[in-house]
């Protein structure tokens, strides 16, 4: 049981405290509501390139990173596309330094050419070496934009290509700036060795002055449902034929992402599980397969990724991979597979409240999703899916309709 | 109220002090030494098995990481799929792992788990049998994987220099081959696992929410183990010589740069001003690596330099992945960073920030018993005393900049160091 207290301040700053005495530090999280569907398709990649910018300095403070290392803290942030997260984890003694920090920046971000011409080529070599340098380096990229026509969860946060980010005006970013980085569109939490009336006054004022800026939301188009099989085969230098399968499935506060998690636990969470142990181990029909669940707000996708070794092709693999979806979809799974499916989620529960930063994280996340006290009701509603809910969700998603299959086979080496 | 000052900011505190771990150092009855570190919040237990059993115990290469990975794959009464299944049941994770020198066997589990777990990993200490389709398969799938990962500039980066710098026989050296994978026979195996997995080189690691109840059923079953190990230790010396290698790639949007050279285990005296001083030049965010190539000129996303520490040695690398474009002024930076450290001394406000982020970061390694249980592990495996982690910490907060030059100037000379690229020609 994680407690906390949840303010919001006069200008619209949703703030939560949570007391962990055990440790000596104090971690600091702030959640933008803005990620990369909150882009323009013809200027993506945004986001992210903005999540750099934060660091750039703001009006009294030229450098983010100087005072935090001074300090004896770290920081860091991510970007995916819903929401975009700064965090810092300083020693309880200099916390006050991380809301002077991040209030400066959500006050005043100093926007610099040099500062934003030199970050634009940071983030295209981002991009070389997480999509471009690697193989199937590009899977995510053409998996996305064939499950979504509508949706902006059709380009990835990196960006559709290098050129967005390269071809970014420093106007796009004051704009960018003003419209989503207001304290009336982010959740402040605080976690760790505090207390919680105190640490409200300090945030007060570092924060309380910061003017909110009557954030609309944009609405999104949400995706229609997928009426056919979407199919792409790729032919390219990789060193293994492999097959990415992408199936739609519900949002992160339906009941039936608990149990699409469920499932892909059961096909390849541990060695006992059901892909590792009859398609890599005794077949040995793939070299490494997984499977695994995008976790987007909205409706998200359920992926399953195999890389075949050279003795076989993808149609063997292919079948293989159906093979056990319609296993579950005519059986459902048994009692003792939910049950240790269930023990693995529990285990990973109470470890991942072992660190203050991760209890301060998913604070702000599902503060975001709607209500913080969900973090409390995460292993109940785990607990509470069933066999035949397995077998239900199994059959509603795994359907050729609902399909989408990216193919990567080598390049004919001329 | 206070007035907001938002030129200076609050008042920065300097970390005096770190709370040390405090180990509960015991025997169990074989005479397997323990190190116990109770606490935390959260009803978890980690506990760490380390063997002196690596790469310098070996008969023959690569059988340290085969035994490591197959001593889990099957037992007198068990098959793997059966060992698997009844450890994912409890929720549990456990890991075999190799750090070179040594094979560890690692146990994450929520408390009330405990008690039936321990006698599956005794099974494993007391009746591997190293089942003949399970070797085949592991030589199949480790062939698979090492195609994949030869098909990645870093891998190939990493694995030349790292033999660059020990030799091609050295046990930190040697590289994994198709043929050597090929080349593993059962009777290595057993022999590798009957004359290295022992009590007599076994130490024991636990962290979390340790009480008497579970130092009992430690005892019961790991404190009952008993194998006389007959171990030979071979370490050939040889000296890293300064060369520059250079591999084309199918990957042609950028290059992997390296650098780097053989240096000592912790026990050197040179470690710990090493330790500070390559954080000043490739450590942290901050770093004069990092604000010169990323943060100043955008010629990468990431460049690093770190020291890898074995029992037997270690070495420094400087590692960057950076555009095609960027490749020669990348090398440029690089060594001017390098020399500047050996002809000017550090100046004191970097003193100042290094040593604060540094304190910082020891706190944070030690938060919490699973953490701290990581960092006396990390230093006892590598032949260090529990006290040396006191030792360390003094040594980062008296650190001068003398002895941080000297370091420079014997260790960091651009001209003594291996350099690899592996990208385009």
């Amino acid at each position: 049981m994680i407690e906390y207290e949840r303010h919001v301040l006069s200008n619209g700053l949703k703030v939560l405290i949570h007391e962990d005495q055990s440790t000596p530090l104090v971690a600091l999280n702030l959640l933008y509501n803005v990620g990369s569907r909150d882009e323009d398709e013809d200027k993506t990649g945004f986001a992210h390139l903005f999540e750099h910018l934060m660091f750039n300095g703001s009006k009294n403070i030229p450098d983010f990173d100087t005072p935090i290392q001074l300090a004896g803290g770290e920081n860091n942030a991510f970007t995916n596309n819903d929401i975009t997260n700064f965090y810092d984890i300083v020693p309880a003694d200099n916390f006050e330094i991380a809301l002077w920090l991040e209030s400066d920046r959500m006050r005043d971000l100093s926007f610099d050419q040099k500062g934003f011409d030199t970050q634009k080529k940071v983030v295209v070599e981002e991009f070389k070496e997480t999509c471009l340098n690697v193989p199937y380096g590009d899977a995510w990229h053409k998996l996305s934009s064939m499950a979504y026509g509508t949706h902006p969860y059709k380009w990835p946060t990196i960006g559709k290509v290098p050129e967005h980010i390269s071809d970014s005006h420093i106007d796009d970013a004051k704009a960018f700036f003003s419209r989503h980085y207001c304290p009336d569109n982010a959740i402040l939490v605080i976690a760790g060795q505090v207390q919680a009336d105190h640490t409200l006054e300090m945030i007060d004022k570092w924060f309380g002055d910061i003017p909110c800026a009557g954030h609309q939301k944009k609405i999104l188009n949400q995706e229609p449902a997928q009426s056919e099989k979407h199919s792409e085969t790729v032919k390219a230098a990789i060193p293994a034929e492999a097959i990415f399968l992408g199936f739609h499935t519900e949002g992160r506060k339906h009941d039936d992402y608990y149990t699409c998690d469920i499932i892909s636990d059961i096909l390849s969470n541990g060695r006992s599980s059901r892909f590792y142990q009859r398609l890599y181990k005794k077949a040995n029909l793939f070299s490494r397969i997984e499977a695994y669940i995008s976790g987007t707000a909205d409706p998200g996708l359920f992926i399953i990724e195999g890389k075949l070794p050279k003795h076989r092709n993808v149609h063997e693999g292919l079948d293989a991979i159906w093979k056990e979806l319609e296993d579950i979809k005519q059986h459902s799974v048994t009692e003792r597979e939910l049950e240790k499916v269930k023990h693995k989620i529990e285990s990973s529960l109470y470890f991942s409240e072992v660190s203050v930063l991760n209890k301060a994280i998913s604070l702000a996340f599902f503060e975001w999703l709607g209500d913080a006290s969900m973090i409390n009701h995460q292993a109940d509603k785990y607990n509470n899916v069933t066999t035949a809910d397995v077998q239900r969700v199994a059959q509603k998603i795994f359907t050729q309709e609902n399909c989408n299959e990216l193919i990567y086979l080598k390049e004919e080496s001329a | 109220m206070n007035a907001v000052d938002r030129v200076n900011g609050p008042r920065i505190n300097t970390i005096n002090q770190v709370i040390l771990p405090e180990v509960y150092q015991y025997t169990l009855d074989n005479g397997v030494p323990v190190y116990d570190i109770s606490g935390g919040t959260q009803d978890v237990i980690k506990i760490e098995l380390v063997f002196d059993a690596g790469r310098p115990y070996e008969a023959k290469k690569m059988v340290s990481k085969a035994t490591t990975y197959l001593m889990k794959e099957g037992t007198r009464t068990k098959d793997s799929e059966t060992i698997a299944e009844s450890i994912d049941f409890y929720g549990a994770t456990l890991k075999t792992s190799t750090n070179l020198d040594q094979i560890k066997i690692t146990l994450y589990s929520l408390k009330k788990h405990v008690k039936q777990i321990l006698p599956i990993i005794m099974e494993i200490l007391e009746e591997a049998i190293f089942p003949q389709h399970e070797i085949e398969n592991y030589q199949r799938n480790s062939i698979q994987n090492l195609r994949l990962d030869l098909s990645k500039n870093e891998v190939i980066a990493y694995r030349e220099l790292t033999e660059a710098i020990f030799g091609s026989d050295h046990p930190y050296g040697y590289n994994s081959t198709e043929a050597l994978y090929e080349g593993i026979e059962r009777a290595n195996l057993l022999q590798h696992y009957q004359q290295n997995i022992g009590h007599d080189n076994l130490t024991v690691f636990t962290g979390g929410k340790i009480d008497d109840s579970i130092r009992q059923v430690i005892n019961e079953s790991l404190g009952q183990f008993k194998r006389n190990i007959k171990q030979t230790l071979l370490i050939p010396g040889e000296p890293s010589m300064s060369t520059k290698l250079q591999l084309p790639s199918d990957n042609n949007y950028q290059t992997a740069i390296r650098f780097g050279r053989k240096l000592f285990n912790r026990n050197h005296e040179d470690y710990h001003a090493m330790y500070f001083l390559v954080t000043i030049l490739g450590g942290y965010f901050g770093s004069r690596l990092m604000s010169n190539l990323r943060e100043d000129k955008g010629y990468t996303y990431n460049v690093y330099a770190g020291i890898d520490d074995f029992v037997h040695g270690g070495y420094f690398y400087i590692s960057a992945d950076v555009g095609n474009e960027h490749v020669a002024n990348s090398i440029k930076e690089i060594k001017s960073e390098l020399v500047d450290l050996m002809e000017k001394p550090v100046e004191e406000e970097e003193m100042t920030l290094v040593k604060n982020y540094l304190m910082g970061n020891f706190l944070n390694m030690l938060d919490g018993p699973l953490n701290q249980s990581q960092v006396i592990r990390s230093l006892v495996s590598k032949g260090c005393e529990v006290d040396s982690l006191a030792a360390m910490i003094d040594s980062v907060k008296h650190m001068d900049t003398a002895r941080l030059q000297a370091a420079a100037q014997k260790y960091l000379d651009p001209d003594t160091l291996i350099e690899v690229q592996v990208g385009a020609e």
